[in-house]
């Protein structure tokens, strides 16, 4: 089992690959800002949530990736 | 040689070439690139080209089989049309694309290397559609480019169109089309029934395209306000107006997905780009607020875009008279990554006295009764629409597309 802290640094991770590092895993992990308003387009979502699902095994909800905190806490209950 | 069924996308792309034969050049896509600075002799570039084709077998495939039914035949060696000559980029890029492809006996490439002396400058790739969609293009030009300058790149890890095929066919593959016809069929249940007609015109089919910097200032700045892509926001002006045309609260329009989010897909050289479905509820007052709608629609619908064409068209063409999603919106800007813009009002109120609409093209027959085209430069956006004139007169064509800018110039100054 991961601590939150790796899982945040995880998925902060996933978020840069998805976004082809528009999109800085620093910038994911400083703040509580919805993926949207640090620039993830609707591309870097779905790439994100294809790689958390098939990393995660768990089928995301799209509203539940929101923000980095809504992801962590949705793979908390379900993965 | 090797045989296999068409994959979904390339079933997706004969169906549209036996609606529009023959006249389905339309369907060809060309690109143009410049050579390195480094020289490159006309030798040099016919060994990239045949590094390019051993390279991806989606270049190495025509059809075999009867035309109602075809199948992707493979070869082990291919030698696609090359020519050499001085002319101008863009007419040698039309001239290759005016004709259709001889999809059972031509390669699906055709290529001029477009010299100055003794060196090549340019590169002109003419695409079957069969072989390859817009994003499966830009791979090749960048391989392409690459195979100009090195030897040998590093293997392709990606799916061929044959390995598609067969994952297509797969249970796992069954089970992703059974619930993207689930999700379109529950998509069709809201719509609302369908009432547009005119006296059709000859040919029936007429392009517009509007030139205009106003739009894509406006959709940029409506864009960053809520917080949504400039796509989704010209995807939702189109759609409230399609709306408006149609009578429909709950409106349909197709949408052309790449299919590539996945990263085994990123890289696939192939046709696998297919259509989703987005569906808003056009009772929403606020254009912000439907544009809100339309991000969160538009995520879904880019999820459900991977399916059976035939099987698709079964399911929803039996839900009921009228029931039908109207248009395909197909946004093919190269640069979709929108920047921060300072927008001055009068100033963009202004630019609109510039915005250019010409006639581009017309068509006898078409498998798409309306499809909205975004492109041009990222100060200039281009919006071609091509509609049946049996569901909207010229007149009607012209509106539409000027009803987009104003739609989006409101918006943004709202």
């Amino acid at each position: 089992m991961q601590t939150d802290g790796e899982l945040r640094g995880r998925l902060a991770d996933m978020v840069a690959k998805a976004t082809d590092g528009a999109v800085e895993a620093e910038e994911v992990l400083a703040g509580e800002a919805r993926l949207a308003d640090l620039g993830v387009t609707s591309l870097g979502y779905l790439r994100l949530i294809d790689a958390v699902e098939a990393e995660f095994g768990v089928e995301l909800d799209l509203t539940s990736a929101d923000s980095l905190d809504e992801l962590v806490n949705y793979l908390r209950l379900h993965a | 040689m090797l045989e296999s069924p068409l994959t979904w996308g390339q079933q997706d792309i004969w169906r549209a070439v036996v609606a529009a034969r023959p006249q389905e050049h339309y369907l060809n896509i060309g690109r143009i690139f410049a050579a390195p600075k480094r020289p490159v002799t006309v030798e040099r570039a016919v060994a990239a080209l045949d590094g390019l084709v051993e390279r991806h077998e989606a270049l190495r495939t025509r059809l075999s089989g009867p035309p109602d039914c075809p199948r992707q035949r493979i070869s082990p060696i291919a030698r696609p049309y090359v020519e050499v000559t001085d002319e101008s980029a863009q007419v040698v890029c039309d001239r290759l694309s005016a004709e259709p492809f001889d999809y059972w006996e031509e390669w699906p490439l055709r290529v001029a290397f477009l010299v100055t002396g003794d060196y090549v400058r340019h590169v002109v790739l003419v695409l079957c559609h069969l072989a390859a969609d817009g994003h499966a293009a830009d791979l090749l030009v960048k391989d392409f480019r690459l195979l100009l300058l090195r030897d040998s790149l590093p293997p392709v890890e990606s799916a061929t169109p044959r390995e598609l095929a067969e994952w297509q066919r797969s249970a796992e593959g069954k089970r992703m089309s059974d619930e993207a016809l689930a999700f379109w069929l529950s998509e069709y249940r809201r719509m609302d029934p369908m009432a547009l007609s005119d006296v059709p015109r000859r040919p029936r089919y007429w392009e517009a395209t509007m030139t205009s910097a106003a739009i894509a200032a406006a959709a940029q700045a409506v864009a960053a306000r809520e917080r949504v892509s400039s796509s989704t926001v010209l995807l939702t002006a189109a759609a409230r107006l399609a709306g408006r045309l149609t009578g429909q609260r709950f409106c349909g329009m197709r949408v052309i997905v790449s299919n590539r989010f996945a990263a085994e897909r990123r890289d696939v050289v192939s046709t696998i780009s297919q259509e989703g479905l987005v569906l808003l509820d056009l009772g929403t007052p606020d254009f912000g607020e439907l544009a809100r709608q339309g991000w969160q629609v538009a995520l879904r619908a880019y999820r459900q875009a991977q399916f059976d064409p035939y099987a698709m068209e079964e399911a929803v063409s039996a839900v009921g008279p009228g029931i039908r999603s109207f248009g395909c919106f197909n946004d093919q800007r190269l640069v979709q990554r929108d920047g921060v813009t300072g927008l001055d009002e009068r100033a963009v109120r202004a630019s609109m006295d510039r915005t250019e609409l010409v006639w581009t093209d017309t068509m006898d027959r078409n498998i798409c009764d309306f499809r909205l085209h975004v492109g041009g430069e990222p100060g200039r956006m281009e919006v071609s629409l091509y509609a049946d004139t049996g569901l909207l007169a010229p007149p009607g064509i012209e509106r539409f597309l000027f009803d987009m800018e104003s739609t989006l110039v409101e918006a943004a100054f709202a």
